[in-house]
């Protein structure tokens, strides 16, 4: 994206790597996601990735499946 | 605000922010999250005599049970209290009419499950916590101070494990002590502003959290959209919670954590999911709809069937009358026949299957590994639960498909199973059929035409139905071994559920059948579809009281074919492309009657219309195609 070069997006994330997620921008997933406990300034490990499909993510034992379409949306920072 | 409200009974007798001693006559509210315990819970507190009811207006369905002299209602399993979909809705709805819960929650997973609690009391609700599973989360590894959890929450905290019937006789003597716990901090910074108004604090929080229901009872109320605040206020309260009360003393995964990740990965996933599939077709494909069906349809025909036509006759005689109750397609011969002998074993075995398959967390990781796929065709990933039921009984599928969160979805899926999809009444015959004609190609053909039919139709309503395909987001349960007795009470309760929606709609359909029947309507569309069966599809002409046969049950058509195709005693008058194309034809063909019946009532007469002569005309032009090109090759 123009003038976004410099924004990590959470499908950019490969398999195994810890990050901190910066911004959630779809305001429903937000919330979803913030029940599952997965919110903004939290780290979370990346555990899995379907080729071209939903990203697995891992916060202590809970896991989240997140649609490859959310996973664009949300800002993210490798940590 | 409005300051004018005094329809509401509680803002007179109930004093906010203190705890009222807990009477013996008390309701309970049973609360929790999906795959905690609830309904086991449930069951060891309320014993047998339970009485189940439908929620008005919707599909889901409220056990309430007695404990002592109090009233337990249990409610659907929910991640937080809102109006994110149905199930939410009906909890809330319980919610608040009441204000003592019983809160479930599981102990390997308390990162989500402790949002639902903390919500619960910021909402003002007198609370008793049941952290259940603590045996899976010995196994984890995790450790768990109580003492200090019930000291940050400020409710009596109960451990249990269920299934074992474990602390229970703890928490059955402790539910008098439920009250009201700390708030998150700063909430009530918030909150203070509002609750001169005389709202309720469930009220007023629902409000802050942009609940649609509450702008609906008072349309006057005047409360900022503080969700996304409140959210991350609570998120972060429960993480330093845990920090202090949790610790884990191993590192590494045990086995369920190995499986649930084993599952995930492509190959595995995929061969997994044959496997699943295989073991559905033997166990319902093959064992249920052939040898018990053959049992339970058998004794009707020959022992009830006769009776209840014997009654009939000398009773009213052999009228018009005697047709629609017991004459070919009678409401107590056919239908019972349909209702009983055939969908009551299949239904059983599907949900039993469903059960087993959700209790040990397989779904939500199947619906992982599907999404990519569905993505293609406008869906997402939990689609595949209405498409796997429809190969059971398309009828039970399409009253899934509201789990699908929007419009577009619901309406594509049920597009998917009202043509494609074969039910287990037909799927058996449809395979005896392309057997029958003994020839290599006959799977290719009829899969690969079925298949492009079903990619076509998706695609292009996905392409030009209004608006967005929602995203997955689910949470990954541990796998684990299900529990026998919730599976059964599971699949009872959901197959009682689909009796009492579905059968009415079948009585109906063999009602209008019957007076399609004896009005002579029936044979007259026969004779009006006759030279498009002929002339187009090129199949004889008694083809066309098949198709007409699979409106009244999918599987009656197919069989006619069979009769047709040289199955059994029968002389073939069908040539093996016949054979595929009226296979073909019969699948695509308009699905039974109740299943119309359900389209209907689910997406309203001018959808439903619409797709019911789509997947006619489908049926013909996909069959009229198929048979030119069969024939110039062969």
């Amino acid at each position: 994206m123009i003038g976004h070069d410099n924004v990590l997006t959470l499908d950019k994330i490969k398999k195994g790597e810890n990050f901190l997620i910066r911004k959630i921008i779809d305001p429903q997933v937000k919330c979803m996601s913030t029940r599952f406990g997965m919110s903004e300034g939290q780290t979370l490990k990346c555990i899995y990735k379907t080729p071209g499909g939903p990203i697995v993510l891992q916060k202590k034992f809970q896991e989240i499946a997140l649609g490859s379409n959310l996973t664009k949306s949300i800002e993210v920072q490798r940590v | 605000m409005n300051e004018q409200n005094t329809t509401n009974p509680s803002l007179q007798n109930c004093k906010e922010d203190c705890s009222v001693p807990i009477s013996e006559t008390d309701t309970f509210v049973l609360a929790g999250n999906p795959n905690v315990g609830k309904s086991v819970l449930f069951n060891l507190l309320t014993g047998i005599y339970v009485d189940v009811s439908n929620y008005p207006g919707t599909t889901v369905d409220i056990s309430k049970g007695k404990f002592k002299n109090h009233l337990i209602i249990d409610t659907p399993g929910i991640y937080g209290v809102g109006d994110y979909n149905e199930e939410e809705m009906v909890a809330r709805d319980i919610l608040l009419e009441n204000n003592k819960v019983i809160n479930i929650i599981s102990a390997v997973s308390l990162e989500r499950d402790l949002f639902l609690t903390q919500q619960l009391i910021d909402m003002g609700f007198q609370l008793v916590l049941v952290v259940n599973q603590i045996d899976e989360a010995r196994q984890k590894g995790i450790k768990i101070n109580y003492e200090l959890l019930e000291k940050s929450l400020g409710i009596p905290v109960y451990s249990t494990i269920a299934t074992r019937k474990e602390g229970i006789e703890d928490l059955k003597k402790g539910i008098s002590r439920a009250k009201r716990g700390n708030k998150t901090p700063g909430l009530d910074d918030i909150i203070k502003y509002q609750t001169s108004s005389g709202y309720r604090t469930v009220e007023i929080v629902l409000a802050l959290e942009e609940d649609s229901s509450i702008k609906q009872k008072y349309p006057d109320i005047n409360i900022d959209n503080k969700k996304e605040e409140i959210y991350l206020m609570r998120r972060n309260h429960i993480n330093t919670i845990l920090e202090k009360c949790i610790t884990e003393t191993t590192a590494g995964a045990n086995l369920s954590t190995k499986i649930g990740h084993w599952l995930l990965n492509p190959v595995a996933g995929i061969l997994s999911a044959i496997a699943v599939l295989i073991a559905l077709y033997q166990i319902v494909g093959v064992f249920v709809a052939g040898e018990i069906v053959d049992l339970t349809e058998g004794t009707i025909t020959d022992h009830y069937i006769p009776w209840a036509e014997n009654i009939v006759s000398s009773i009213i005689g052999t009228g018009w009358f005697f047709q629609i109750l017991a004459g070919e397609f009678g409401l107590l011969t056919m239908t019972v026949q349909y209702i009983v002998g055939v969908l009551l074993p299949l239904v059983i075995g599907f949900y039993l299957f469903f059960a087993i398959l959700e209790d040990s967390g397989y779904l939500p990781r199947l619906a992982v590994l599907c999404d990519r796929f569905f993505n293609y065709v406008g869906l997402n990933g939990k689609a595949i639960i209405p498409i796997l039921l429809g190969f059971g009984c398309v009828t039970m599928a399409i009253i899934s498909s509201r789990i699908l969160t929007s419009k577009k979805e619901r309406i594509i899926a049920i597009a998917i199973l009202a043509l494609t999809v074969p039910c287990s009444a037909q799927l058996g015959i449809i395979v005896a059929l392309l057997a029958a004609t003994s020839t290599p190609w006959a799977w290719p053909v009829y899969l690969i035409t079925i298949f492009s039919v079903m990619l076509i139709v998706s695609m292009v309503l996905n392409r030009y139905l209004p608006g967005e395909t929602s995203g997955l987001i689910l949470d990954l349960p541990p796998m684990r071994l299900p529990d026998l007795k919730n599976v059964i009470h599971k699949t009872m309760k959901k197959t009682w559920h689909f009796l009492a929606e579905a059968g009415p709609l079948f009585v109906l359909g063999a009602f209008i059948i019957s007076i399609l029947s004896m009005t002579g309507a029936l044979s007259f569309i026969q004779d009006w579809l006759s030279p498009l069966v002929v002339n187009f599809l090129q199949l004889p002409k008694e083809t066309a009281t098949t198709f007409i046969m699979g409106l009244i049950r999918r599987d009656f058509g197919a069989a006619g074919l069979a009769g047709m195709a040289g199955l059994g005693t029968a002389e073939a008058v069908l040539t093996p492309v016949q054979i595929v194309v009226s296979t073909i034809v019969i699948t695509l063909f308009v699905p039974c009657i109740a299943a119309v019946l359900i389209m209907f009532k689910e997406r309203g007469f001018f959808e439903a219309f619409l797709l019911w002569t789509l997947s006619i005309v489908l049926a013909f032009l996909t069959g009229g195609i198929v048979s030119y090109i069969l024939n110039i090759i062969f």
